[in-house]
C-alpha cells in the first residue's frame, strides 16, 4: 500500500459522544468540577450527541481526531456527560450534568474557568442554544479561591452592628449632582438612621461631579453624620474605572479618606479586575459592594446564557462582601423561589440543592465567609415585613427612592425606615406572624413616628406585579 | 431623648420590662449565649465595653437574664444596659438591644 492511502492513525471526524466524551455509567470523581448544562439542540441532532460536544468542545477536543492527540493521557483532560434529564414540559431540551477533571482548571482562577466552560462552546453551530445553570467547586478547588475580602461576621463587627438587617440606599437622582450637593444627600440619609448609603453603579468620574471631589464630600458627610448619631456608617464609593491603575488610584484614595467600604461593577469590570480589587480590599480592610450592572444581559434568556446563580457563585468564591440580589417584591426582575435559593447560597456555608430550588448540586463552602445579599429597587416601608420574613436578618435592605422620595426629605425617609425595620424585627422576635400581622405591626410603629406614619400613606398600595420571565424549573 | 446609637432597637421606644423579657426569651430559644453589658454614653459605640460577670453561659431561662439585668442596673445606674445575644454555631453576636438607659 502506497504512503498516500495509508492512515498513520484514526484520522478524520467522529460523533463526540464516540470519543470518550458520553460516559452515563460514570460516578463523579471527589475532586470534579461539575456543570449543569440546559442544552437546546438543532432539531436533527441526537440530544446524546449534543451533550457530548458540550463536554468536548469545553474541554478537551476540537472538531477532528489530530495525531497530538496520543501525546496526552486524554482521560485526564475530558469532560464527561455523566447524566441527561429531560425537563418536564419542554420535547426541544434538556439537562445534561457534565463532570470536568481538576486539571483543566488554573487555581483561584474564574477567568480560566470562563474561558472553557462558557467559552467558545456556547457558539457551536449544532446547539440552537445553551445556557449554564449551575456549577459545583469541589474542595480541593474551591480551597484555591479566597472567597468575600471579610464576609458576614467580619462586616458586623467592624460596623458593630447586630440582630437586624442593614438599611441603605441610593443616592438619587443619580445623575448630575455636584459633589457638595451629593454629599447632602449622604448626609441627610445617614443622620436620619440608614447604615449604608451607595454610589449609583453609572457614577464614576463625569464632567459634573468628578471622583476626588465626590469621595471627600461623600466622607465628610459620612463623619459628620456619625459623630451626630453615635453609629457607624459607609458610603459606598464606586471605584468602576476604565483601567486597573485608575480603579487601584480610587480604592486607594478612599482609604486614605477613611471609608470603609468601597464598591465596584463586578460583571463589567471583568472577572480578572474583580479578582484583583477582592484581594486588594481584603489586604487593605475595606469591605467590597458588588453591584451586578450587566447580569441581565447574560442571565434574562432562560434559553441561552448563564443563570444568574452562577453569576452570584461566582461572586461569592472570587469575593464580595456584599451582592445585588434581588427582592422578590420590588421593581426588578426575579422568580421569588430562585431569589430566596440564591440568598442561601451566599449566606450559608453549605447548600442542599434539595433545599435550594434551581440548584443542581450541593456545594459545601467549607470554611469560605458567606456574604450578604443586597435586596435593593422599588421596595418601600410596606415591604418591610415580607422583606424580613424572606430574608432574615442578614440582609441589606436598600431603598433608594424609598427614602429620598419621602415628602419630609430624606433624612424624614431613612427614619421612617428605620423605624419600620426595628419594629419588625422585634415583633418578630416576640414571636408574631410578619405576613399575617405585617400591617399592624406598622401602624402601631407609626403612632410614635411621625415619620414612618407619612411614609406609610405616601406608598400605600404601590405594588409592582408582573409575569417573571424567567421561571425556576425543576427536573 | 438622645437615641442610644447601639443596638437593634435605637429608633423605638425604650422597651418595657415585659419587651426586654420577650427579647431575652428569643434569645435562648435560639441557643444563643446572653450577655449583660454596660457602658458610659461615651464608651456605647466601643467594640469592646464591660460585661457584667461573664457571658450568661449556663442561664435558661429569661428571669435569671432578668436578674443580672436589675444587679448591674443597681451597679450602674448612670450606664445603659445592653443585652446580647452570642451565637456560638455561627461564632458571631446575632442579637444586641438597649435593655435600659441611664437613669438620671
Amino acid at each position: 500500500m502506497s504512503k498516500q492511502a495509508e492512515k498513520f492513525y484514526d484520522a478524520g471526524v467522529k460523533p463526540y459522544s464516540e470519543w470518550g466524551y458520553l460516559n452515563l455509567d460514570y460516578t463523579p470523581g471527589p475532586q470534579d468540577v461539575l456543570a449543569a448544562f440546559r442544552i437546546t439542540p438543532q432539531p436533527d441532532v441526537p440530544w446524546e450527541e449534543a451533550a457530548a460536544a458540550v463536554a468536548a468542545e469545553s474541554s478537551f477536543a476540537t472538531w477532528t481526531k489530530v495525531w497530538s492527540d496520543y501525546l496526552v493521557e486524554e482521560e485526564r483532560y475530558k469532560a464527561k456527560v455523566y447524566e441527561i434529564k429531560p425537563i418536564p414540559g419542554r420535547d426541544d431540551q434538556f439537562i445534561a450534568y457534565i463532570a470536568y477533571p481538576l486539571d483543566l482548571f488554573e487555581e483561584g482562577s474564574v477567568p480560566n474557568l470562563m474561558s472553557s466552560i462558557v467559552g467558545n462552546v456556547f457558539g457551536f453551530k449544532p446547539l440552537r442554544a445553551l445556557r449554564l445553570e449551575d456549577l459545583y467547586y469541589p474542595p480541593a478547588y474551591l480551597k484555591t479561591f479566597q472567597g468575600p475580602p471579610h464576609g458576614i461576621q467580619v462586616e458586623r463587627d467592624k460596623l458593630n452592628k447586630y440582630g437586624r438587617p442593614l438599611l441603605g440606599g441610593t443616592m438619587k437622582p443619580k445623575l448630575g449632582l455636584s459633589a457638595k450637593n451629593y454629599g447632602r444627600l449622604i448626609y441627610e440619609a445617614l443622620r436620619g438612621g440608614l447604615d449604608f448609603t451607595k454610589d449609583d453603579e453609572n457614577i464614576t468620574n463625569q464632567p459634573f461631579m468628578r471622583w476626588q471631589h465626590r469621595y471627600e464630600a461623600a466622607m465628610e458627610a459620612v463623619l459628620k453624620a456619625e459623630a451626630e448619631t453615635g453609629e457607624r456608617k459607609g458610603h459606598y464609593l464606586n471605584v468602576t474605572a476604565h483601567t486597573m491603575e485608575e480603579i487601584y488610584k480610587r480604592a486607594e484614595f478612599a482609604k486614605e479618606l477613611g471609608s470603609r467600604i468601597i464598591m465596584v461593577d463586578y460583571l463589567i469590570i471583568g472577572f480578572t479586575a474583580f479578582t484583583s480589587l477582592a484581594h486588594w480590599c481584603r489586604e487593605n480592610g475595606l469591605l467590597l459592594h458588588a453591584h451586578r450592572a450587566f447580569h441581565s444581559v447574560i442571565d434574562r434568556n432562560p434559553d441561552h446564557g448563564i443563570h444568574w446563580r452562577v453569576l452570584a457563585k461566582w461572586c461569592r468564591i472570587v469575593g464580595a462582601d456584599h451582592v445585588h440580589n434581588g427582592t422578590v417584591v420590588g421593581k426588578l426582575e426575579a422568580d421569588r423561589e430562585s431569589t430566596i435559593a440564591i440568598n442561601k447560597m451566599l449566606r450559608e456555608p453549605f447548600v442542599r440543592a434539595a433545599e435550594a430550588p434551581g440548584f443542581h448540586f450541593d456545594q459545601d463552602w467549607l470554611s469560605m465567609p458567606g456574604m450578604f445579599p443586597v435586596a435593593s429597587g422599588g421596595i418601600h416601608v410596606w415591604h418591610m415585613p415580607e422583606l424580613v420574613h424572606i430574608f432574615g436578618d442578614d440582609v441589606i435592605l436598600q431603598f433608594g427612592g424609598g427614602t429620598v422620595g419621602h415628602p419630609w426629605g430624606s433624612a424624614a425617609g431613612a427614619t421612617a425606615n428605620r423605624v419600620a425595620l426595628e419594629a419588625v424585627v422585634k415583633a418578630r422576635n416576640e414571636g408574631r406572624d410578619l405576613l399575617r400581622e405585617g400591617r399592624d405591626i406598622l401602624l402601631e410603629a407609626a403612632r410614635h413616628s411621625p415619620e414612618l406614619r407619612m411614609a406609610l400613606e405616601t406608598w400605600k398600595g404601590i405594588t409592582f406585579e408582573y409575569e417573571t420571565v424567567d421561571k425556576v424549573v425543576t427536573v | 431623648m438622645k437615641r442610644a446609637g447601639v443596638g437593634a432597637f435605637s429608633f423605638l421606644p425604650p422597651l418595657t420590662r415585659e419587651e426586654i423579657v420577650k427579647q431575652v426569651e428569643y434569645i435562648l430559644k435560639q441557643g444563643w449565649i446572653p450577655n449583660v453589658e454596660y457602658a458610659r454614653e461615651e464608651e456605647l459605640d466601643d467594640d469592646y465595653r464591660s460585661w457584667w460577670k461573664l457571658p450568661l453561659f449556663n442561664a435558661t431561662t429569661a428571669e435569671e437574664i432578668m436578674t443580672a439585668l436589675d444587679e448591674c442596673r443597681q451597679a450602674h445606674p448612670d450606664c445603659y444596659i445592653i443585652v446580647s445575644g452570642y451565637n456560638p454555631a455561627r461564632q458571631l453576636m446575632c442579637h444586641e438591644f438597649v435593655a435600659y438607659y441611664p437613669q438620671s
